[in-house]
């Protein structure tokens, strides 16, 4: 085993090691849908600004090109970022929290589920307005699903945030 | 050289009988901590199941591409009682959890793991 160990470990610099996961996702059963909620607001924050971004014109300075192409990059790059958090968050309290008895009261879950998971991966292949408003519809039915099964009544407020639209929270 | 060396590594691990992990939160301690390296054989079971208290490595039921370190709580036939909730473990289902209970998803949450959802036993830690 001596000798196994730094023969080991000279692997692992070459070849990293798979993750393996030993946890709970949030810590000690804590979940909450809120993340997922932002994530998706997002989404439509970043078709807003990618819609509004003015393309230079035709023998515009270069360094008129550089600035419209960093910023639609940056869009684009935090676009994805934001609805594979939606998906990882979904996907979490779908698979750790949910079980069988809140499927019975709530038939829709897993295909609300699923409409996410299509939904943001949509949103990160396209420039579309209306994916990411539905995936924010989606993603609040979900959040609505999720706190009626721990008995919390929810209200939908305003995000109060440059982007518009609503999160589901709970109401007290 | 190097990237060739890496994609040789890489197609050897792929064959390989056993697979290196390196473990990510607290839900196995104190029996793993994060940051513990560990070989998983992937051939301890092809000629035997996992039995109560052996460490595994198995995958996630409802996201086959996560791996979970886990350890065997339940085997075929048995029944658990964790609370006021029971599990009859069917044939080719075991019942996993992790050694630090307050935080661990486990099958008291997404329930039992089927055989082919099983990768392999713990060897050693490194």
């Amino acid at each position: 085993m001596s000798l196994l160990r730094p023969l080991l470990r000279t692997l692992d610099g070459l070849l990293p090691p798979r993750r393996v996961h030993a946890h709970c996702d949030i810590p000690c059963g804590i979940y909450d849908p809120h993340l997922a909620q932002v994530g998706a607001l997002t989404v439509i924050r970043m078709n807003q600004l990618i819609e509004a971004l003015q393309k230079p014109a035709d023998g515009a300075s270069k360094l008129d090109q550089d600035r419209y192409e960093n910023s639609l990059a940056r869009y684009v790059a935090v676009k994805e970022e934001h609805a594979e958090l939606v998906k990882r968050e979904v996907r979490v309290i779908w698979g750790d929290y949910f079980r069988p008895e809140h499927l019975e009261k709530h038939g829709n879950l897993h295909s609300t589920t699923w409409s996410i998971m299509k939904l943001a991966s949509q949103a990160r292949q396209q420039v579309n307005m209306q994916v990411a408003q539905d995936l924010v519809a989606e993603v609040q039915r979900f959040a609505e699903i999720f706190w009626d099964t721990k008995g919390v009544p929810v209200k939908r407020q305003p995000s109060n945030q440059t982007v518009g639209g609503e999160l589901v929270v709970p109401a007290n | 050289m190097l990237e060739l060396l890496r994609s040789v590594l890489r197609g050897l691990a792929t064959v390989s009988p056993v697979s290196r992990y390196v473990v990510e939160g607290s839900s196995m301690l104190p029996t793993f901590a994060p940051g513990d390296r560990i070989v998983v054989s992937r051939a301890a079971y092809l000629w035997r199941s996992p039995v109560k208290g052996d460490l595994i490595v198995c995958r996630h039921p409802f996201d086959l591409e996560r791996p979970l370190l886990k350890r065997v709580g339940g085997v075929p036939g048995e029944h658990v009682a964790i609370g006021a909730r029971e599990y009859w473990l069917q044939t080719g289902e075991w019942f996993v959890t992790g050694d630090n209970a307050d935080g661990s998803s486990d099958s008291r949450s997404f329930g039992p793991v089927e055989r082919r959802q099983i990768v392999g036993k713990v060897w050693f830690r490194y």
